[in-house]
This record gives structure tokens, C-alpha cells and sequence, in this order.
């Protein structure tokens, strides 16, 4: 992870030049660069399957996520229940299936708001300079130095508890990564010979941020975000973990890892399925991400 | 160690011999390891609030009379338990003679007042005066109007005098819990803030010899000791905060005495560690408690349909696997004022349906059902998962909304908490510090439930100021029934049986149903 | 340099001044109120407002603000609401656990970390190469909580070979460590396998190799330390995060850190404990970040000219 330095991305970024290329040949070219990397390959196919789980899971899961046979209630796995039961009697296959369904879309939607907040104030403090982005700067840094999960429960304490919640305190959690990149690369694309002329030319500043600057700066965004999204799952496990993220009865990977603890030295294979699946999904998406990078933007490499 | 048989000592001293020099140490002193919660509180008693802490501070403090584990009140510090005068108010007490504090002083009366005037000093910030601020001149020193409690008078050295404003029968009660802990006065003035930080201490059979307010507390006997000496030379209560790895804790053999979650009774009962499951009944009750001033709520024919619609049998043999026992009514079996005589509640999701179109929501509702974090795992939380299915079938639908500690108080004093599954202990065995600290309407309104009825008022205040025991059994009675199976301003559901986990070798362990430890007689015995 | 570094001192002050202020405003926006929470089922009117006077939570919040930052300035950070404790004592005290829980880690997340790395470019290409780039991903792929319990109940419990929780024996900090560590051994190996690469392909190793020196000797004496700089300045970060993030790992082993005491203080809404456990993070944080970045200064002095400063 990147550190907050003040504002002086050490050499990473001094060859910008070839952003100039980011026209569709260049993303081809790197989807092809990354098709020949068999474990980029695979853990697409893990994201795909997620994926469509996800959104299919009414129609896969054999039960209802939160139907309870009381009676039922602990049991190990078996023909009947694939994964066993938990303690309020439900089938946890389906919640595993279920749980995706969240951790995918915390993923997904906190990343495009962080995003959004990260890339507005970036290319505003990048672009203009002075007060801007002494501002920009300032909060980055405020932000950066807050510990990440106590920043997350405190939001979720002003916002209450509730999945779209969690989305938002995610947002806000990651929006600064966003903006030191943006900042950065925006601030030497304004250098670039061509940017000067378009100024020159009595573009309008709004224009040449969005049609000349941003697109430059496209190919980072994207494997930021690709490389945010596991981080976001697991903040989102450990905000479930500690009972602030969903809310029961809806299933999510980290509220089941909490209750299973109890459970520990009796039936450990109901902690190890929830921990599993979020590793299975986290992995896809760094080794995914990596992949990307690689592919994209190698200069973001660590 | 001369507490035990010579012949323990010689099976001791060759199992010693056995297993070499490092386990001897360990054999011939007697310490218990108990796997305490650290509560980041001060360990005095008039600050804080927590049975994790009154386990330590009962040990080494004492209040004037206390509670045994079978929830008697005998006399501690006083030669015998007063009765009050004709009217009630005037209270006259004695005090044994030569009782040690740990530093070596000699507990005088003026400790006993110091004590309670601590309470009262409002720059103090006591948290607990209330147990006792029904002695004349409390009320004036609380709001800064008077600097010495009025209605205490000292006669000598050993003798005193409360006066209370109005009669109040349980006041030994009252006073005999751990918020009416004795302390020495010159210690106590000398470490101001401190005290119960770094400094603490009173009459107890134990001294605290190890203040690590992170790690846990380790104290000693104290060979001074006015009452019984205690046979474990130590105690040590270890901080083990979360209760997954107290229990991997224990069942490592690295403590000796945990609390067991009644959730996990069953896992425990059928595992090889059975044996060594503890249990006890506080005085306590598990119920809805809807809010009176919902709309919906406040209408008590939806109130009486949730009532009938809970299947509170499935919850006592499913649910919680018959570790508790099925409520009748809203004050516990074992206490004053419960009535024997009240039938079971009846489950008729016809009748409950038929009830909810009276009231015109034969359509349903939505409601938001509120549960503090840390006991969703617990048995609150479970209880409200599955009374949140069981309410489908009449049409409520309960919105489960699970928030920290700190919002809940916060959200229910506020009384925006539309339904909340309870858990009432009492702070005394006795109605008052039960049905009244809930259900009148003064407290009701601070929780929530906003239960209002100045018949049910009435029939309290007029409970309180009764000394007759009988009459005031028979009002309690009243107000209950009238409470819990016609107002239904709650719905009981069941009362709790709790459980800890305690090593084969230690014996004599007794766990009072207030919630706290009694480790006074126990011993270890290999 | 100097005129640099109290530039960035300077930008260091806002900054903290900044944190302070969003925790103060954080925490009075949130719903809780630490008199209640301590009142509990006991909260009449007049208890709450007499606590609320005791505690000073009946000034006005900016003058509480002021109070505050006047007190931080004199480094007294007032009392805790709850154990009445100066926050500094607690601080001081649970400083030394968190840097040892921290210290153990990193040493286990270096000394891991790099072997690997060194050890992954040499096999650079082959299966063992994939092995220890694939378990560096996997390693930053699990939740650490559950890191923590499984390395509990399997090392702790089942086989009995480290203490489950607390710090009462010497080697009570093993688990913890590696569960807190797993993460940045993931992130030191592989930025030690890309600067040996890069170091391995330069022409004075490919001498140093034509001279017939001991291929152990090459490795150590000539690569490593030359590819040791990007390793180091990514471990001064790797601390600051260490010191900062240890909170779920404390929380699952009962370890009396720092961490623990942050979750704790925002639980009970202990403003005074809150800000000065936040304020500690926030200069460590800073602290190994100007570190970072001074030495980057040293090496590389175009960036004090650089632009935007």
C-alpha cells in the first residue's frame, strides 16, 4: 500500500507519457499480456462463479437462508444438509451463498464511492494547486492517519448499523488512496506539453480534466479499484465480526466466523467454511488484481 | 495450609516429590485462577456497576451486612441485623469490635459515615447513591445544600444511627449490597481519585497484593481477618476478555473457574467436561418488552396477540435446550410477591390472529427489533431470532437492529426502542429492586416500555412503605397480575438458569444468583 | 533540509490538530452517552446532570474542545471517564505491550519475509517460485481475526504448544505475532523478490560471479545489500501500520495493547481515553511516514524541489 507521502509519489510515476497511449489498442494489448497468465485466467473464472451465485443464489441454494428448524439445530455435514446447520437450525450452504451476495456488492459499491469522492478531489487538487490542494492534502493525510477500523466503527456508530451503511463508511474509508494517485498523475499530465496547449487554446478547465486528464489516469483507477475491493470485503468481515456490519437474520461471512467461535472446539469445520469463502473470494480478486496491474499499469507495482 | 488434613498434605508433598520441584510450589499454595472480564473500571463499588467487578471487590471489601450465596442477608460488620423502631425509619446499628482494616486501622463509625457521605458528594460522582438515599439529609448533600448527612448520627466508636425519611423495608437490603461497601476514611481521603485505581482495600478476607488493572488482580488472605479465615491462601483473577478463549482457557487447564453461556450448555453437557458444569437461578426474567408509546404497541389487544402468538415451549425446549424454566408472570419464582397459583400462558395463533384484525392490523406490521451486539450471540439474541420468526405467523415482522452498548442506553432512555427482548436481574432479592426498578412508570419511561398505569403506581408505592411482609406479598402479587397478564406491558417468556465451569479439584465454590462468585469457603483438593 | 523538515513538522501539527478535531466531532455526533452507559438501569434525571457536571460535559463543546487541546499542549491528556485514570499512564502502559506485540511480529514478518523473497528470486520461474508468491498472496487474502482464532484453537488448544490468550509468559506473543505478521511477511517477500531481481541482472553481480566468488557469498555480501534500500523504507511504513493496526489481534488474544484499548474507549464513548489512543496511532503513523520520507530525501534530493510541496 502506498504511503501517505506528501504528495510525492517517489519515482513511480514520472513516466507518464505513455498514458498518451491508453487508446483501445493499449487495453487489448493488455488483456491479451494478461491471458497468457493461467492463474490471472483462473481466478477469473473463481470471480465469474462468485458472481453469478451471487445474484443467482434464490435459485442455488437448496434452503432458505433463514429458515429455522430449531430441532435441527448444529449439525454435521451431511447428505441433507451439504454443509451442516448452524445453531439456529439453518442450512449453511444457502448462507454461504447467500453471504456472497453481500460481500461482492461492499466490495463493488464501497470502492465506486471511494472512487468517486477520491477522483473528484484528486483532480481538483492535482489540477489546480495552491489552497486546493494544500486542502486536499491536509484531509488526505487527516484521513490516512485515522486507524482504518476504528474510523469504520465510528461511522457506523454516527450512521447505524445496515449494509448500506457499510457501504458509505467503506467509501469514506478508501477514498484517500484514490485521491493521491489522481492527484499525483494529474498534477504532471498538467505539465504535459499538450495539456499547456489546450490551456493555451482557452479550453475550459472542467474539459480538459475530464476529457484529457482522466482518461490518462484511467488504467490506475481501474486496478485501484480492483485491488480495493478485497480490502473492502475484509473490513466488511471484520466490521461483521465485531457486529456492526449487516444485520441478522441476513447472512454474512464475517457475522457467521463470530458465531461459529463459539462453537470452535466442537464443530470447527462451521468456523472454517465462512473464513474459506472469504478467502477464496479475496484471493481471486488480488491474484485478479495483480494480474491487471501487471498488465495495465506496471509502474504501480510495489 | 494447616487448613488441610495432614494426610492431603502427605499426598501433596509426594505428588510434589513426583513431579519434581517446579510443581510443588504450585501444589502447597492454594490459588484459584478465575477467568475474569476486565471492565476498565475502578474497583470501587459506588463508581461502577459490573458483578465482574463486585467478584474482586467482594473479596476484599465489605459492605455492613451482605448477602450469602443462598441470598440470606447476615450481619458482616455489624453484631446483628437491626430492626428499625415503631415507625420504621430509625435504624440503630453495632458494630463488632476490633475488625481490621488490610492497612492495620480499626473500622470505627465514623468509616461507616464517610462511606455513605462519600456517596452523597456530588463532585464525587457516585454512581450508586441511590441505595441509600432515603436517609434524611441525602437529598439536601446530592444537591449541594448540605455538606454532613443529617440522618446519620454517631453515638461512639461502634455504635450509629440511620434515619430514613419514610419507612422502607428493604433497606438492610439496600445497604447490604456491594454498593454499600465500607471503606477506612484517612486511606481513602489520602488516595482521592486513586482509590480503586491503585489503591483499595477495606475489611475483606482478602488483600489485593497485585494491581494490574490490564492483566487482572491477585490477592492474598488476609491473616487479620475478623470473620471465618479462608482456606485458599490466593485468588487469582486473570483477565481473559473474550469468552471463547476464557473457555480454550479452561479447557487447557490454564484456569479453574469460568461463566458458561447457557447457548453453549448443551454442547458442554454432552462433551466429556459435563461434570464439571455448575449452575445457578438468578432472580431474573426474560421477556418482549414492547414500547407503550408505539402506536401499534400502545394497543394492548396487540400486545396480548404477541402473547399468545410466542410459543414460548419450542423457546424453552429448542431453543434453549431446558435450561430454563417457562414464565408465568413477570417476578422470578424465588422471590417475594411470585404467585404460584397464575396458570401458564396459553399459545393460540387463532385467537392472537382474531386479536390483531380487532386491533386493525390484521394486515401486519413492521417493527424494529433492537439488540445490543455483544448478545446476539447470547441468549437475548437468539431468543429475539427466534421470536422474530415465530411473530411471521400473526403478521409483525420484526426488523432486527443490533447496536453497541453505548447507543442502546443512549436509544432506549431516550425511549425510541419500539420492542426489545429483555433480561431484568434484581439488584436485591426483593420486588422492589425488581418489579418497581422496571415496570414504574418513572423507571418504564427511562426504558423504554413507557408502561404507565396508576393502579399498578399504587399498588407499588403502597407495597413500599408497608412493613408487613404478607400485605406486601399480596400487593406485589396484585401489580404483577396486572402488569404481565392484563396489561401485558410485558411479555414474560422464560427465567434464566446459568452456568459456569468449575475444575473437579475445587471445592466449595458456590455462585450466589445475584451473578457474583463466593469464593469464601472454597478449596483445592488434588 | 532543515527548512524541509519544519516545513513537514509543521504539516504534521495541523494534521494531528485535524485528528483531534474530526474525533471530538465524531464522537459527539454518535448516539451513546458515557453517563448512561455508567448510570445504567439508574439513570434519573438528576444523577445524569450531576455526572455530566463531575465530568465537565456540561461546558459548552467548544469550550470542551479548547480545554482539551490547551491540556494535549501541556501533553496532559486529562482522565479517563470510566477507570479515572490519567490517560497518559494508560497510554505509557500500554505502549510497551503493543510494541512488543508489534516488534515480534515484524521481526518474524523481516527475517520470514525476506528469506522468502531472497529465496523465491533465486528459484525465480520455477515451482517454488509460484509456491511462495502464491502463499504471499494467500497470506493477504485471510481475515486476521480468523487467522488468530484458528492459530488459537490449533496451536493453543489442540496441540497446547503457545499460551491461548493474556501475556503472562514469555512466549505468549508467538501466536499473535505470526497472526498479525502473516500479512506483511506476504508484502516483504515479494517486494524483496522484485529488487533482487532487479539487483541480480546488474553487470557488477554478474563480475562478482565471473570472479568465481561462492555463490552463498554473492547472494549475501553483494545482492541483498544492495537490494536491502527499497526493503527497508517499505518496512519503516510496515511498522507505523503494525503499531496502528494490531486492534482485531489483541481483541481475539485478550492482549492489553493499545489496540485494545481504542476498540474499548469507542465503545464506552471514553472521549478523553479515545482521543489520546487516536492521537498516539496518528503520530506513530505520521512519525514513520516523515521518516520515510526525510530518508528519501537524503537519498533522492531532486524530491525536495519537487512540485506541489
Amino acid at each position: 500500500m502506498p504511503v501517505p507521502t506528501d504528495g510525492n509519489m517517489p519515482d513511480q510515476m514520472h513516466d507518464m507519457s505513455t498514458g498518451e497511449s491508453a487508446s483501445g489498442g493499449f487495453f487489448v494489448d493488455s488483456v491479451v499480456r494478461m491471458s497468457g497468465n493461467k492463474l490471472v485466467i483462473l481466478s477469473l473464472l473463481v470471480l465469474a462463479l462468485l458472481i453469478v451465485s451471487a445474484i443467482f443464489a434464490p435459485w442455488l441454494a437448496p434452503y432458505d437462508p433463514t429458515e429455522q428448524v430449531l430441532a435441527d439445530s448444529l449439525q454435521g455435514p451431511g447428505r441433507k444438509h451439504l454443509l451442516g446447520t448452524d445453531e439456529m437450525g439453518r442450512d449453511i450452504l444457502s448462507r454461504i451463498i447467500y453471504g456472497a451476495r453481500i460481500s461482492l456488492s461492499v466490495g463493488f459499491v464501497s470502492q465506486l464511492i471511494a472512487c468517486s469522492i477520491g477522483v473528484l478531489l484528486g483532480s481538483l487538487a492535482g489540477y489546480y494547486g495552491g489552497l486546493a490542494d494544500t486542502v486536499v492534502s491536509r484531509a488526505i493525510e487527516i484521513f490516512a492517519a485515522f486507524p482504518e477500523l476504528l474510523f469504520a466503527i465510528g461511522i457506523m456508530f454516527v450512521l447505524g448499523p445496515g449494509v448500506i451503511n457499510v457501504f458509505i463508511a467503506l467509501g469514506l474509508l478508501s477514498w484517500t488512496q484514490y485521491a493521491r494517485l489522481v492527484r499525483g498523475q494529474v498534477m504532471q499530465l498538467r505539465e504535459m506539453e499538450y495539456t499547456q496547449a489546450c490551456i493555451v487554446c482557452g479550453g475550459s478547465n472542467a474539459r480538459i480534466i475530464v476529457r484529457h486528464l482522466l482518461p490518462n489516469c484511467m488504467s490506475t483507477i481501474i486496478v485501484l479499484v480492483t485491488l480495493g475491493i478485497p480490502g473492502a470485503i475484509l473490513t466488511e468481515a471484520s466490521l461483521s465480526y465485531i457486529g456492526l456490519g449487516v444485520q441478522p437474520p441476513t447472512a454474512s461471512w464475517g457475522q457467521m466466523i463470530s458465531t461459529a467461535q463459539q462453537y470452535i472446539s466442537f464443530y470447527p469445520y462451521y468456523s472454517i467454511t465462512p473464513g474459506v469463502a472469504i478467502i477464496i473470494t479475496v484471493l481471486a480478486f488480488n491474484i485478479f488484481g495483480d494480474g491487471l496491474r501487471d498488465a495495465l499499469d506496471p509502474r504501480l507495482r510495489d | 495450609m494447616k487448613k488441610i488434613g495432614s494426610g492431603a498434605v502427605s499426598v501433596i508433598l509426594a505428588a510434589a516429590l513426583l513431579f519434581g520441584a517446579v510443581r510443588s510450589d504450585a501444589a502447597e499454595k492454594q490459588v484459584l485462577r478465575y477467568g475474569a472480564i476486565n471492565m476498565r473500571s475502578t474497583l470501587d463499588m459506588q463508581f461502577n456497576t459490573y458483578p465482574w467487578v463486585m467478584d474482586i471487590s467482594d473479596h476484599v471489601a465489605e459492605p455492613l451486612m451482605m448477602f450469602d450465596y443462598t441470598m440470606k442477608l447476615i450481619p458482616v460488620l455489624v453484631k446483628s441485623l437491626p430492626t428499625p423502631t415503631d415507625d420504621g425509619r430509625v435504624y440503630r446499628f453495632e458494630l463488632k469490635p476490633g475488625i481490621k482494616f488490610h492497612d492495620g486501622t480499626t473500622l470505627k463509625a465514623s468509616d461507616v459515615k464517610f462511606s455513605f457521605e462519600r456517596m452523597f458528594i456530588p463532585e464525587n460522582g457516585a454512581i450508586n447513591s441511590y441505595i441509600a438515599d432515603m436517609i434524611v439529609g441525602a437529598k439536601d448533600m446530592l444537591a449541594g445544600k448540605a455538606t454532613e448527612l443529617a440522618g446519620f448520627k454517631i453515638i461512639d466508636d461502634l455504635n450509629f444511627e440511620i434515619t430514613l425519611e419514610n419507612p422502607y423495608a428493604p433497606f438492610l437490603a439496600s445497604i447490604g449490597t456491594s454498593y454499600g461497601t465500607i471503606y477506612p476514611e484517612k486511606a481513602c481521603r489520602e488516595a482521592g481519585k486513586d482509590w480503586g485505581l491503585t489503591t483499595y482495600f477495606g475489611t475483606g478476607p482478602y488483600k489485593i497484593t497485585k494491581f494490574d488493572a490490564d492483566n487482572g488482580f491477585y490477592v492474598e488472605r488476609f491473616e487479620d481477618y475478623h470473620g471465618t479465615k479462608p482456606k485458599l491462601d490466593a485468588i487469582d483473577f486473570i483477565f481473559v476478555e473474550d469468552p471463547n478463549t476464557r473457555r480454550m482457557e479452561y479447557e487447557s487447564g490454564n484456569l479453574d473457574v469460568i461463566q458458561l453461556d447457557a447457548t453453549l450448555y448443551p454442547e458442554y453437557s454432552k462433551s466429556r467436561l459435563s461434570s464439571e458444569i455448575g449452575s445457578y437461578t438468578p432472580q431474573g426474567t426474560i421477556f418482549v418488552s414492547p414500547n407503550l408509546q408505539d402506536e401499534r404497541l400502545g394497543n394492548v389487544k396487540v400486545r396480548e396477540a404477541i402473547s399468545l402468538a410466542v410459543d414460548r415451549k419450542v423457546l424453552v425446549s429448542d431453543l434453549m435446550n431446558d435450561t430454563v424454566s417457562l414464565a408465568t408472570t413477570f417476578i422470578p419464582p424465588s422471590m417475594l410477591g411470585f404467585d404460584g397459583t397464575v396458570p401458564a400462558y396459553e399459545r393460540d395463533v387463532e385467537r392472537a390472529k382474531q386479536l390483531m384484525a380487532e386491533a386493525g392490523y390484521g394486515d401486519g406490521f413492521e417493527v424494529d427489533g433492537y439488540i445490543r451486539s455483544e448478545q446476539m450471540n447470547g441468549t437475548p439474541g437468539r431468543t429475539l431470532l427466534a421470536i422474530q420468526s415465530q411473530l411471521r405467523e400473526i403478521g409483525i415482522s420484526i426488523n432486527i437492529v443490533q447496536v453497541d452498548a453505548a447507543s442502546w442506553s443512549d436509544i432506549r432512555r431516550s425511549g425510541k426502542i419500539p420492542l426489545y427482548i429483555g433480561t431484568w436481574y434484581t439488584d436485591f432479592p426483593d420486588p422492589d429492586g425488581f418489579i418497581n426498578s422496571y415496570l414504574y412508570s418513572s423507571n418504564a419511561r427511562t426504558l423504554s416500555n413507557n408502561y404507565n398505569s396508576p393502579e399498578f403506581d399504587k399498588l407499588l408505592d403502597d407495597a413500599r412503605s408497608t412493613s408487613d411482609s404478607a400485605k406486601r406479598e399480596d400487593l406485589y402479587k396484585k401489580a404483577d397480575r396486572l402488569a404481565s397478564r392484563v396489561d401485558f406491558a410485558v411479555v414474560p417468556l422464560f427465567h434464566e438458569n446459568m452456568f459456569y465451569l468449575c475444575k473437579p479439584y475445587v471445592k466449595d465454590l458456590h455462585k450466589s444468583p445475584d451473578n457474583t462468585f463466593h469464593f469464601f469457603d472454597a478449596y483445592i483438593e488434588r | 533540509m532543515a527548512s524541509y523538515i519544519l516545513k513537514r513538522l509543521s504539516q504534521t501539527f495541523i494534521v494531528l490538530l485535524g485528528i483531534s478535531l474530526v474525533t471530538f466531532i465524531l464522537m459527539n455526533v454518535v448516539p451513546g452517552d458515557p453517563v448512561l452507559l455508567m448510570l445504567e438501569k439508574r439513570a434519573t434525571p438528576e444523577a445524569v446532570e450531576r455526572i455530566r457536571r463531575e465530568m465537565g460535559l456540561d461546558k459548552p463543546k467548544t469550550t470542551q474542545y479548547l480545554n482539551f487541546v490547551a491540556g494535549a499542549a501541556r501533553l496532559d491528556l486529562g482522565r479517563s471517564y470510566f477507570t479515572k485514570e490519567p490517560v497518559m499512564t494508560a497510554l505509557s502502559r500500554r505502549f510497551g505491550v503493543t510494541l512488543r506485540l508489534a516488534s515480534s511480529a515484524y521481526a518474524i514478518a523481516m527475517v520470514v519475509g525476506i528469506s522468502l523473497g531472497v529465496a523465491s528470486a533465486l528459484q525465480r520461474g520455477r515451482v517454488f517460485d509460484s509456491l511462495i508468491r502464491g502463499g504471499a498472496v494467500l497470506g493477504i487474502s485471510a481475515p486476521v481475526f480468523w487467522v488468530a482464532i484458528i492459530l488459537q484453537m490449533v496451536f493453543g488448544l489442540r496441540l497446547g504448544l503457545f499460551p491461548i490468550s493474556g501475556i503472562r509468559s514469555p512466549n505468549s506473543f508467538v501466536l499473535p505475532a505470526i497472526a498479525l505478521g502473516l500479512r506483511y511477511v506476504a508484502s516483504i517477500s515479494r517486494v524483496t523478490r522484485t529488487s533482487m531481481l532487479e539487483v541480480i541482472g546488474q553487470d557488477y553481480i554478474r563480475t562478482a560471479r565471473a570472479k568465481g566468488l561462492a555463490e552463498r557469498v554473492v547472494i549475501l555480501k553483494h545482492a541483498l545489500k544492495n537490494a536491502l534500500i527499497p526493503i527497508i523504507t517499505l518496512a519503516g511504513t510496515e511498522l507505523g501500520n503494525l503499531l496502528a493496526g494490531s486492534m482485531l489481534t489483541e481483541w481475539v488474544f485478550s492482549i492489553p495493547g493499545i489496540g485494545k484499548l481504542m476498540v474499548d474507549s469507542i465503545l464506552m464513548r471514553d472521549l478523553p481515553m479515545l482521543q489520546g489512543t487516536v492521537l498516539y496511532v496518528a503520530v506513530v503513523f505520521v512519525v514513520s511516514n516523515l521518516v520515510v520520507d526525510i530518508s528519501y530525501a537524503f537519498i533522492d534530493p531532486r524530491i525536495r524541489y519537487a512540485r506541489g510541496d
